[in-house]
């Protein structure tokens, strides 16, 4: 049966395309989590992790140009589709709940 | 910091794994435009390796387990038992009294094949037939099977190893157990990696 959550670092990929609107392929994505998110990412998970989103509907991809800088190879772009977004706002809900009234991590122990 | 990024890698990139291209631009992009190291370009290559072959196992787990159950059964018991059997074959069929003929006329295995270093030569070239077994009998044709296979390889001998520890010289040991057979399986598991690979942009 295919999951309905998702783990930390995938909700970190879509949370790094949704900022980063219609840039969002590999380096400025792994630039993203690892400047707002605080940690190291191999490119490689990050497309193992975009593969798996895209495998449940949850992004989609399309090919740009060849640059130079990139040996001539194409950028592939990354979009977050409804269903994605809705994933990301039922857990930001979820985490949300989880978070209120618990005074030890909210520093108020 | 100049040139392009370690040609190897890259090579091995292209060549080993069934990474999407982009992944590739992407490296070369942020080796350049980020200032990386090339030391940050190696590890980036071992992760692509490594995600490579977990994709792989994770998308056939069942066949996956099957092939490195068979890969190890033909490296146990092709290098302990078959081996020397075939080592031992010619005085076998003279026990048996077939080959009495040919002892008497000094047709004998020369002794040398059957010592080292010519014995870990022999070994090596089974370690090789069981890569080339999971390859064959994996669902995916590409060489992310063979890495998945390595570190089971490499276990397999660290027991042998510590097994082994006081009877043989430990050079020897880690030369054979962690370096030379581990490589044999896997340019076994290339070998047979190459025949099956399918032709580029012809759907199988």
């Amino acid at each position: 049966m295919p999951r309905s959550t998702l783990t930390d670092f995938e909700l970190l990929i879509l949370l790094a395309i949704l900022r980063l609107d219609n840039e969002a392929y590999g380096v400025p994505i792994a630039d993203e989590i690892e400047r707002t998110g605080r940690r190291t990412v191999a490119i490689a998970a990050v497309y193992a992790s975009l593969e798996r989103l895209a495998a449940r509907g949850l992004v989609t991809s399309s090919l740009g140009d060849p640059t130079p800088e990139r040996g001539g190879r194409a950028k592939k772009f990354f979009t977050v589709t409804g269903k994605g977004a809705r994933l990301v706002r039922e857990t930001y809900e979820a985490l949300n709940a989880m978070w209120r009234g618990l005074s030890t991590v909210n520093g108020r122990a | 910091m100049t040139g392009g990024p370690p040609r190897f890698a890259t090579w091995i990139l292209k060549h080993w794994t069934s990474v999407d291209e982009c992944v590739a631009g992407d490296l070369v992009e942020q080796y350049h435009r980020g200032g990386r190291s090339s030391l940050w370009y190696w590890r980036q290559v071992c992760s692509a390796i490594a995600h490579d072959a977990i994709r792989d196992v994770d998308a056939h787990p069942v066949r996956a387990a099957l092939s490195f159950g068979v890969g190890l059964v033909v490296m146990w018991w092709g290098a302990n038992y078959i081996l020397y059997s075939l080592l031992n074959l010619p005085e076998w069929l003279f026990v048996t009294g077939l080959t009495k003929g040919l002892y008497a006329r000094g047709l004998t295995l020369p002794q040398p094949l059957r010592e080292f270093p010519m014995l870990a030569g022999w070994k090596a070239l089974v370690y090789a037939v069981s890569g080339w077994v999971v390859v064959r009998t994996a669902s995916t044709p590409g060489t992310s099977i063979v890495f998945a296979y390595l570190p089971f390889v490499l276990g397999f001998n660290a027991i042998t190893f510590v097994n082994s520890v006081g009877r043989y010289p430990i050079a020897q040991l880690t030369i054979d157990l962690l370096i030379l057979y581990p490589l044999a399986a896997f340019a076994g598991g290339l070998v047979a990696s190459r025949a099956r690979r399918p032709i580029r942009g012809v759907e199988s």
